[in-house]
């Protein structure tokens, strides 16, 4: 689906290209932080909240959680972003500036119940998997991103990757595997 | 099917309803099946974290290159500023000495103090028929259609209007500048609500500020100060000011 507003589509948005990312970035950027002013966080916290909201937003078109546009993009930025700062607003309860009431601001936003917000951080394990595969050489780790991050399929990869067939992208992916599996044991 | 061909059509997002039912049953009663997805996802949850570091970074690095941009425009405009700011530094100069500098300047003191109500009632979120005419009103109040949110709020059924809208009519007549309309709402509010009633005394203290009506500005504000605890603070403040 188009997404009218930005003219930008969701596949554009997954190959994640710096030029999309910037041109998404600079046109809610201001309409954003307008909105934002309003509940009194100095202006570094509402640009964080907006660097936030669109981490979260992003992270969910690459997870499939957003499988296809239900609202345009500052729909969901902003919608995003609203739970960001009454969440902050909720936790500095009592150093609100604005006397803004609190208890008719928690209802669930519709659109953001779709979506995941929480951005768990790493277990232990996870940590040294993500050094490990850190140290993975560039096409494992190109591959294994593509494939656990972007979501393509072993026929997307053959071309992205410009691999020779499908058996040689799964003959690497599993390679990449192993060397990481063989890696974390020797530093356990 | 495959052990391995099933986790990938699982992170892949192409199982059948079939393969889920058979991915489900080996998770449950193998424990070697059920480690090698604990790890796969593992790596996704790494792999999804160490992006979402990457991409604040580039967020960042955008928001520099914007602030880099404002300044360059602000160094560009800024003995244009400097030259008008001297011919208003002048005119106001002489317009001080003119007017007495004793006088309370009441716009100036709804000016400070005016600031639009957020919409803290009413979630925006995708097209949703039963609410549509509420959605429409609070979306062009977002936006600052203030106009438009009043035709909306308009359209409302008045068996389904809730009793907040006609809190944010009155503030988007307030920010139209038709402040007769809106005290006549905030009167209404304060007379008949049970929701917005200290921020309506509070508005309207503000617009018989605006037009200089003080003994009743006054009259809204210690009836703030004395039984709500919306912008107390705010309220004393004020009335030492017009005091």
């Amino acid at each position: 689906m188009k997404n009218t507003e930005a003219n930008i589509t969701l596949e554009d948005l997954r190959k994640g290209s710096d030029a999309v990312l910037k041109k998404v970035y600079e046109e809610n950027r201001d309409k954003f932080l307008n909105y934002a002013r309003r509940y009194n966080l100095s202006e570094d916290e509402n640009i964080d909240v907006y660097q936030d909201a669109y981490v979260i937003f992003y992270t969910n078109v690459m997870s499939g959680k957003i499988d296809s546009f239900t609202s345009s993009i500052s729909t969901y930025l902003f919608s995003i972003g609203k739970y960001l700062i009454f969440d902050i607003m909720r936790k500095n309860k009592g150093k609100v500036k604005g006397d803004f009431d609190l208890s008719i601001i928690g209802k669930e936003d519709e659109l953001v119940s779709t979506i995941e917000i929480e951005q768990p951080g790493l277990t232990t394990e996870q940590k040294l998997l993500q050094k490990h595969f850190v140290d993975l050489g560039k096409k494992c780790q190109e591959l294994l991103t593509l494939f656990y991050y972007r979501g393509y399929t072993i026929q997307e990869i053959l071309v992205e990757g410009h691999y020779n067939s499908e058996n040689v992208v799964k003959a690497a992916k599993s390679r990449c595997m192993k060397t990481l599996k063989v890696r974390i044991k020797e530093n356990r | 099917m495959d052990k391995e061909q099933l986790l990938y059509h699982y992170f892949s997002k192409t199982l059948t309803a079939e393969q889920e039912e058979e991915f489900n049953a080996l998770l449950s009663s193998d424990t070697e099946f059920k480690e090698q997805f604990n790890f796969e996802q593992s790596l996704q949850q790494a792999i999804q974290n160490k992006k979402s570091t990457e991409l604040k970074e580039t967020l960042k690095s955008f928001e520099k290159e914007v602030a880099l941009k404002s300044k360059r425009i602000v160094k560009r405009n800024y003995q244009k500023w400097i030259m008008a700011a001297s011919i208003v530094l002048l005119v106001g100069i002489g317009w001080l000495t003119y007017k007495n500098s004793f006088a309370i300047n009441y716009e100036v003191l709804y000016d400070v103090n005016f600031q639009q109500y957020p919409n803290t009632v009413f979630a925006i979120t995708r097209g949703d028929t039963t609410n549509s005419l509420e959605r429409n009103a609070f979306t062009a109040y977002e936006l600052g259609d203030f106009e438009k949110a009043i035709l909306e709020f308009d359209k409302i059924d008045s068996k389904d209007r809730k009793e907040y809208v006609t809190f944010y009519k009155a503030q988007s007549y307030l920010n139209l500048g038709k402040n007769k309309e809106a005290k006549e709402l905030f009167k209404k509010i304060i007379n008949k609500n049970t929701l917005f009633v200290g921020e309506s005394h509070w508005y309207l203290a503000l617009t018989y500020l605006h037009s200089n009506e003080i003994k009743a500005a006054k009259k809204e504000l210690q009836i703030l100060r004395k039984d709500y605890t919306y912008k107390k603070e705010s309220a004393l403040e004020l009335l030492k000011q017009l005091d």
